[in-house]
């Protein structure tokens, strides 16, 4: 039962952590990551049929 | 509040032709190539074999346009600049629009770049088998087209540039980067690499000869592999898989190291196709060293684009476009894992020369490139006619097929290439006599694997005819149709050309390139002051990045925003691998570099017969490089070693070649007599049973082309052969005159009747001055 302890000690760590580094990272106001341009390929599309020559 | 919208409209016209160019253009190429592959096996397909097609009515033992040496070239550069060089165009862009959200910048450059690309495919169709050859593997073209290959390049580096400068999207995305670093290297790789002085209007003589020549050659060739055949196809996979798969890239930090460790390191390891070779020590070890690091962001690629497919594996089942990309990758992965194990120079010692070099390279283009191709164009299709993909079992099948013939190539290449390097290190007798000292032996115990090659090359031809029906079907069923999009007036953001100058990593990364060129490019106090700028910049910068607290990302971020500075340091981190290895071997006397053996210049008549030599392309199956292996000394060597630098220093081009279908003739010289090279050249099979070589019977009928050689020794020597300079055009003729009596007089001795004035006895003069050389203390 021991063990127990032992996860929801690091369990609680972990969360605290996050919530620390979130929190960080809400102050410092920045939401742009390098990460976000991966999804520039994903842009949406329509198409029109091509004028004929 | 109303947002006012502007449309955009891409330009995929350019797109479809590209498309379009690159499957016709494939399918000769692969044609080409399983055509060649039968030549190797059955030595009738050298021309032969058209009496029997026609029965009888073409009467011929061999066709000069038809021989192997004339059309490996031809494959070679239809695959890579005609196939892969208009799939490249049609990937880069149709991506290049989307990724800037702006239509091509010049829809004149856009048609310049289509047309021209295609004229230069046509001239290079025309002239290869024809022979007209600058000697050099993938640089054969002659100069004229050299120059039409340089200005449509430059037309398409102006329209990509130019569509940057205009793009409606503030950053730039990674596969942007792998295309500023395929235009700006290749660019300086091929003028470089095609510097030459013209004899004639279809003729010219590389300014480098011997070892400079040779590492040029390989710092090129290497890296129209890395530039040609991979960065653009990264681009091209950190586009398409992601859209294919429908979900960003595995990791776009892990994009960051691959590009820039690959521009790096890639441009290093071109020595090592030149190892066990007389090319300087510290070369072939930093050629070694490099491959063997390219491994890893080679991988760090593979892996980036085979986990972007994370989440969607089970498309596998239903989607060919998932199944060609994976398998792509899956081979981008293996090729860069075996490229590095033949850098290793024991390794290379067995495979150099051999068909495991071809295999690999095969696994490549076929695997790599052929399937991205395919999983792109099965993508493309039904976007670019506005329907759907005619059938994809059709394209399943090709799948298949291609598979199946990639294995059966590579595999087979890896036991001929094997099982020959073997054969021909083998040693009896305590290693004092070669096992099997004739050549043709090794041939006889490879014939299986170099029939089961053409059935595989014929398997993978075959799928790609089932994609030419399948997107030729899909394209007739539906309407050519271009994107569109639309974006916000107040998105779009125009980069401020002046203000983003003034922003920190760009000004600290001009400067201390500038710097750094400042150290190698000058001596004295600029050579100095060059150092200790570059340390006070990067400690500047250092200290700039750490005391403002900004962040790696910003700093790049601004990077991106940026593509000038971003170019300029793409071209810095992808030359200083070149400048390190060629400046000083290139700026060396060539006097301090020949290992006490300095070559007989070639007579008029022995020149005119290298070129026949060269034009013929017997370069593509004959090494003239002993290399300092005790193997190739005991069966080549003739009591003389291996082959020192100074025996090819005025050997423009260097021939040490890169494969030995047949036996290395760097000490032909002497060996055999004239009629031997008489009778061999005529039916090689009469001389040497088993022998694949072609019959070259037209070298009996034509004349050697004595007029071009005034032209031919006066850019020799202004290359640095010692031919007196009052070298008259009748002197000349006297000499030839001179030295082919002797060649005729020695052939009637053993009766045989030869014309003086054919072109034979100009290729019997150079064989026979093949490793002639004079001792230098």
């Amino acid at each position: 039962m021991k063990v127990l302890l032992l996860t929801v000690f690091l369990s609680l760590l972990l969360a605290v952590l996050f919530l620390m580094f979130f929190i960080l990272q809400y102050r410092k106001g920045s939401f742009k990551g390098t990460e976000q341009n991966a999804l520039r390929p994903l842009d949406e599309e329509t198409s029109e049929v091509a004028p004929r020559k | 509040m109303k947002t006012d919208k502007v449309t955009i409209v891409y330009d995929d016209d350019s797109v479809r032709k590209f498309m379009i160019a690159s499957i016709f253009w494939g399918l000769i190429s692969m044609v080409a190539g399983v055509f060649i592959a039968t030549q190797l096996n059955f030595w009738q397909m050298n021309g032969k074999f058209l009496e029997w097609i026609t029965f009888g009515l073409f009467k011929s033992e061999g066709v000069e346009f038809l021989t192997f040496g004339r059309l490996r070239p031809l494959h070679t550069n239809a695959a890579i600049f005609a196939f892969v060089g208009n799939m490249m165009f049609a990937g880069v862009y149709y991506s290049t629009q989307r990724l800037c959200r702006v239509r091509m910048a010049s829809d004149l450059l856009s048609k310049i770049n289509f047309w021209g690309w295609q004229f230069i495919i046509v001239c290079a169709a025309v002239t290869l088998p024809a022979g007209f050859t600058r000697g050099k593997e993938y640089a054969e073209l002659i100069w004229p087209i050299n120059i039409l290959v340089a200005v449509i390049w430059l037309v398409f580096a102006a329209n990509f540039f130019w569509t940057l400068g205009k793009r409606n999207e503030r950053s730039l995305y990674v596969g942007l980067w792998f295309y500023i670093a395929t235009i700006v290297t290749i660019t300086m790789l091929y003028v470089v690499n095609h510097l030459s002085i013209p004899t004639s209007f279809t003729h010219s003589y590389p300014i480098f000869g011997g070892v400079q020549d040779a590492l040029i050659q390989w710092w090129y060739g290497h890296n129209a592999v890395a530039f040609f055949l991979t960065t653009p196809m990264l681009g091209i996979m950190y586009y398409f898989v992601p859209k294919a798969a429908n979900r960003p890239v595995y990791s776009y930090r892990l994009s960051i190291i691959h590009f820039w460790s690959l521009v790096f390191i890639y441009i290093w390891a071109g020595p090592h196709h030149l190892l066990n070779t007389s090319l300087p020590e510290w070369l072939q070890s930093l050629g070694m060293l490099f491959s063997l690091m390219l491994w890893a962001p080679s991988w760090a690629g593979m892996l980036n684009g085979l986990l972007t497919l994370r989440g969607a594996w089970d498309k596998l089942l239903t989607d060919p476009v998932i199944k060609f990309f994976a398998a792509a990758v899956t081979f981008y992965g293996m090729a860069t894992f075996e490229g590095p194990l033949l850098s290793i120079k024991s390794v290379n010692a067995l495979s150099h020369y051999t068909d495991w070099t071809i295999g690999h390279v095969h696994s490549g283009t076929l695997g790599w490139n052929g399937f991205l191709a395919a999983g792109m164009f099965y993508w493309l299709a039904p976007r670019l006619w506005k329907t759907k993909l005619y059938s994809v079992t059709l394209a399943n099948v090709h799948f298949w097929l291609g598979m199946v013939g990639i294995l059966l190539y590579v595999a087979s290449m890896w036991v001929s290439g094997i099982t020959q390097g073997l054969m021909l290190s083998e040693t009896i007798e305590g290693g004092t006599v070669l096992k099997y000292p004739s050549f043709v032996e090794t041939i006889d115990a490879i014939r299986i694997p170099m029939l089961t090659r053409m059935i595989g090359g014929s398997f993978y031809l075959i799928g790609f005819i089932l994609m030419a029906y399948n997107i030729w079907k899909t394209a007739r069923g539906g309407t050519p149709a271009n994107g569109t999009v639309e974006i916000a007036a107040q998105d779009i953001e125009k980069p401020n050309w002046t203000k983003s100058f003034c922003s920190a990593p760009i000004i600290y990364s001009l400067l201390i390139i500038f710097s750094v060129c400042l150290t190698i490019f000058s001596n004295g106090a600029l050579f100095i002051s060059g150092i200790f700028l570059t340390i006070f910049f990067v400690i500047v910068a250092i200290g700039h990045f750490e005391f403002s607290s900004a962040s790696w990302e910003e700093w790049y971020e601004k990077l991106l925003d940026h593509g000038f500075a971003f170019s300029v340091l793409t071209i810095f981190a992808a030359a200083i691998g070149g400048a390190i290895q060629i400046i000083p071997t290139v700026t060396m006397q060539r006097a301090d570099n020949i290992e006490g053996r300095l070559q007989v210049p070639y007579t008029p008549l022995e020149l005119a017969g290298r070129d026949i030599y060269v034009s013929e392309g017997c370069y593509n199956c004959h090494s003239q490089m002993i290399r300092t292996l005790v193997p190739d000394v005991m069966r080549y060597g003739q009591d003389d070693g291996y082959s020192h630098l100074g025996e090819s220093v005025y050997d423009f081009p260097y021939q040490w070649g890169s494969k030995r279908t047949g036996p290395d003739l760097a000490r032909e010289g002497g060996l055999r007599s004239d009629e031997w090279h008489f009778l061999h050249m005529l039916n090689p099979r009469q001389i040497s049973e088993g022998s694949t070589m072609p019959n070259y019977p037209w070298l009996f009928k034509k004349e050697i082309k004595v007029h071009q050689l005034p032209n031919k020794m006066n850019a020799m020597r202004m290359l640095g052969v010692p031919y007196p300079i009052d070298l008259s055009e009748e002197d000349i003729q006297a000499q030839i005159d001179e030295q082919s009596a002797e060649i005729v007089a020695r052939l009637a001795k053993a009766n045989i009747f030869a014309e003086p004035d054919k072109e034979i006895i100009a290729l019997i003069a150079y064989l026979q001055k093949l490793g002639t050389f004079e001792v230098r203390e």
